[in-house]
């Protein structure tokens, strides 16, 4: 029923999971009792908020709280949110906070991440019975970009009925229709007599009526929030240190603790020698776990000192020669092998048209990556006793739950800001740890911090990839036939088994190949096949997952064709993209934007373009760079346009663009997480480095006027630069780079 | 001040002192998260300085740095202004950072920004920094649509 695709997957496991749970017998009866729509009001109480649904609750001095259950990671998703509740409830924007709820509703769950379609696409018997599923489980998570998509209709129709609650309570204060008055600015508006009722003196009102179906929704021309730069809410608080991530939380009697784990992704701990750490200064405990020791102390240093005067034996290990050139190696063979693999798409007859020889054919490599979050892995965690509660930057409360549970324990799960998510922060390790810890020091509250070399060594990973595309060249120089097999890791396997109670079994998993098997170009004959390589590397979800890797080999790909053939690369794209209106019209809007003309004639100076639909959206990137004789690379200008449908905070919609750029032009230049003897060798930022900004020209960026439903924005921005660079590079110097990244090529930043 | 006195700097702010502005990020001096400034004039990562070495020096933190440096609170308007912080949890440092640069160059060009901010924006805000640093320091020159 819960059809099997990556997302899917992540939702199969988890079903189970919070079934077994909740300890619930589903059916009919008790399905039909979850509230996947949260628009009731609750009774008013003394001299508490009202809460007039699941997302809105006014306060006594008119203030707007929003219970808004996505991770903010620095996405701009808590002033988005806003937004949509702004427009309908008719209040001033900088009047509502926005908070992560701590009580996990049914209603808030991330019905869009599991079902994989928008909300109002869910019409069906399946996705009926799919929502009430997947909110009995609370599947709360940030991920997928899918959040304004998950939110875009649910909660400016939150807002409309809430509105709609105060104008009738307005009307009858006032002694009118509701038709008579008006919502605006906060208040109820009698436009006759101008006399003005504040939402903080109706709301208990408006909280004792019972909605009235579903006022309608504002048309589209007459928005005066949405589709506006709007500046973000939480922004004043993180330029004067106010803001509070999970490091940051100060309870009364917190110590502070860091794990050690074994070098080796396979080892286990054996025996620890704690002596001399456990009579470091400050040391409270040494706790021994199953995946790494932990040490709590009275402070963060004293932790991680004593952290490194433990002596412990570790074990397993026993694929010492574990190491990323031989998993490249393997996934080079496997790309390259005579069987079929896993089949992900299918059309024409690919075997027949490239007949024994392909016209054409390249394989590319990417490396493992990190996310390297600059807040590392950390959470809070009291046991007291009953409970273990939670406060950490998660973009799920799920792995709270399941923590605390593993220890026999309920949650309360506080998702604080996060400093940088990317996919990191949806695994469950240092929340099972914080929960362990926590109850070995009961009614203590125990920060875990993990030093930047574990963070950097211990993964999950974007996983290697190799992928081997063949051509054969149709009329024009089109490519008539395309063959692309990607032999890679599968994300889904990794992540279930970390963090699921069983193993999904997902090695045929489509984010392997995500973005190239549902490629846009018009191939008549098409085949694109996935090898799932198995390693004891941990890979996960990173920042456009899939995507990352297939924009680089289909984007280069298609670049190779178009100079072989001696046309213009943006312009051979456009040709083959007949049947994709959208990513076409990026095209035309970034070369108006670019002032495109070619991709200049080498000689150390080179454009290059790519464009990539992913998570709903449509980009476009255009880069240039100067190239010196010893491979200095200066990045001199970068355009993005996209398609996002309605954007929502075109501000921030750049901002996304800009930030996904940095993130992939990091990871081009020399990202790569190198493992020898089963352990990964980097430890810092200076062997996993970063763009600084020397390294970032300004990035010009272009959102096309849409009014269709919006797409996501985190992640589309990524995939594009990696191919986009690599032809700049073409273009500059006539060097291919079929190999991430440059640096093992000899370039670097100027 | 219990600490040791090889203690770095920034776990005592941190842990000791509850001020909590200034971020753990690398611990190796590599990232800038940490940075503070001393003695109202220089920038330093705090992670690499030892409670030993900053005896006797003046040392400001994000939390009193626009009320001990005209131009921080410049700085910080401008940050809003140009809506420079994605995640922020690096931002106090370059906050920091860029009061630094400020004090010793009061205009800088673009290349002085690039040479002199070398810290770590994992969200690369790097952009919108370069462009708040120049509105701040009254030279901020509009071209193209960028951030329009």
């Amino acid at each position: 029923m819960v059809s099997v695709t990556r997302r899917g997957l992540l939702i199969g496991g988890g079903i189970v999971a919070g079934a077994a749970l909740a300890g619930l017998a589903v059916g009919f009866g008790y399905l039909s009792t979850i509230d996947v729509e949260g628009l009731r009001p609750t009774p008013p109480a003394g001299d508490q908020p009202v809460r007039l649904n699941a997302w809105i609750e006014i306060l006594k001095d008119g203030r707007i709280r929003l219970a808004a259950p996505h991770t903010e990671l620095g996405q701009g998703i808590h002033t988005g949110l806003a937004m949509l509740v702004a427009e309908e409830l008719a209040v001033p924007l900088a009047r509502i906070t926005v908070e992560h709820p701590v009580k996990p509703l049914p209603v808030y769950a991330n019905f869009v991440l599991a079902l994989e379609k928008r909300p109002e696409e869910m019409t069906s018997a399946f996705d009926w019975v799919g929502r009430r599923l997947i909110g009995a489980i609370g599947l709360i998570a940030t991920g997928g970009s899918t959040a304004t998509v998950r939110n875009y209709v649910p909660l400016r129709q939150a807002g409309a009925v809430a509105r709609d609650l105060l104008q009738r309570a307005g009307a009858a204060e006032l002694g009118l229709e509701p038709s008579e008055v008006k919502a605006e600015a906060g208040a109820i508006v009698d436009p006759r007599s101008g006399r003005r009722l504040d939402y903080g003196t109706l709301a208990a009102a408006a909280a004792r009526l019972v909605p009235q179906g579903m006022p309608p929704l504002k048309p589209r021309t007459r928005w005066t929030i949405i589709g506006r730069d709007a500046p973000r809410l939480d922004i004043p608080a993180k330029v004067d240190g106010a803001a509070r991530f999970a490091i940051d939380q100060r309870l009364p009697g917190l110590l502070y603790a860091t794990v050690v784990r074994p070098p080796r992704f396979d080892g286990t701990i054996e025996s620890v020698e704690s002596t001399a750490a456990a009579a470091m200064p400050g040391v409270v405990k040494v706790l021994p776990m199953d995946d790494a020791v932990g040490v709590i102390a009275e402070t963060s240093f004293q932790a991680m000192q004593a952290a490194e005067r433990l002596a412990i034996r570790f074990g397993g290990g026993d694929q010492p020669g574990v190491s990323s050139a031989k998993i490249l190696d393997a996934m080079r063979a496997a790309a390259n092998d005579r069987e079929p693999g896993h089949v992900f798409s299918d059309r024409g007859d690919v075997d027949v048209a490239l007949a024994d020889e392909a016209d054409f054919e390249a394989t590319y490599e990417t490396p493992y990556l990190a996310h390297a979050t600059l807040e590392p892995q950390s959470a809070v965690a009291l046991d007291d006793g009953d409970t273990i509660k939670f406060w950490s930057g998660a973009q799920s409360p799920m792995p709270m739950i399941q923590a605390a549970r593993a220890i026999g324990r309920a949650a309360e799960t506080h998702v604080t800001l996060a400093g940088g998510g990317f996919g990191r922060r949806i695994e469950g390790a240092v929340l099972q740890q914080a929960a362990r810890l926590a109850a070995s020091v009961p009614g203590r509250p125990v920060m875990v911090i993990w030093r930047r070399e574990d963070d950097l060594r211990w993964g999950p990973f974007r996983p290697a990839a190799v992928a081997r595309l063949r051509a054969a060249i149709g009329q024009n120089a089109k490519p008539r036939a395309l063959k692309a097999v990607v032999a890679t890791q599968s994300v889904v396997l990794g992540y279930s088994a970390r963090n699921m109670p069983f193993s999904t079994g997902g090695a045929h998993d489509k984010g392997n190949v995500e973005g190239l098997a549902e490629l846009s170009y018009d191939i008549p004959n098409f085949l694109v096949a996935a090898k799932h390589v198995d390693t004891p590397v941990p890979v996960g979800f990173w920042r456009s997952v899939g995507h990352s890797n297939t924009a680089f080999f289909v984007e280069s790909f298609i670049d190779e064709l178009a100079h072989r053939a001696g046309a213009d690369p943006l312009r051979y794209r456009m040709d083959l993209l007949g049947k994709d209106a959208r990513l076409r019209h990026v095209c035309k809007i970034l070369g108006e934007a670019a002032q495109w003309s070619g991709p200049g004639s080498g000689s150390g100076r080179g454009r290059g373009v790519a464009i990539h639909a992913s998570f709903r959206s449509y980009v476009g990137q255009v880069v240039d760079v100067a190239v010196s004789p010893e491979k200095a690379v200066k990045v001199e200008r970068i355009v993005a346009a996209i398609d996002c449908g309605q954007a929502i905070n075109p501000q921030q919609v750049r901002a996304q663009l800009e930030g996904a750029i940095v993130f992939a032009l990091s990871a081009a230049m020399a990202g790569e997480i190198t493992i020898e003897n089963g352990a990964v060798t980097n430890s810092n930022f200076h062997d996993y480095p970063m763009a600084a900004m020397k390294d970032v020209p300004a990035i010009e960026t272009v959102i096309i006027d849409s009014a269709e439903p919006p797409g996501g924005v985190g992640e589309p921005g990524t995939p594009p630069l990696f191919p986009a660079l690599a032809n700049a590079l073409f273009a500059a110097t006539a060097e291919r780079v079929r190999t991430l990244p440059l640096s093992r090529h000899g370039y670097r930043f100027a | 001040m219990a600490d040791d006195p090889q203690t770095p700097l920034l776990w005592v702010l941190r842990d000791r002192l509850n001020l909590t502005g200034t971020k753990y990020g690398c611990g190796a001096g590599l990232c800038g998260a940490c940075t503070v400034l001393v003695d109202k004039t220089r920038a330093a990562r705090s992670c690499q300085l030892r409670l030993a070495d900053v005896s006797g020096a003046e040392i400001t933190t994000i939390e009193g740095l626009a009320a001990a440096v005209g131009v921080a609170a410049r700085l910080q308007q401008a940050w809003i202004a140009e809506q420079v912080p994605q995640c922020g949890y690096c931002q106090s440092g370059m906050i920091a950072a860029a009061t630094a640069l400020l004090i010793a160059s009061p205009h800088p060009s673009d290349n002085e920004i690039d040479e002199g901010i070398t810290n770590i924006c994992r969200c690369g805000t790097y952009p919108r920094i370069r462009r708040a640093i120049h509105r701040a320091a009254g030279t901020l020159v509009e071209k193209g649509a960028a951030n329009g």
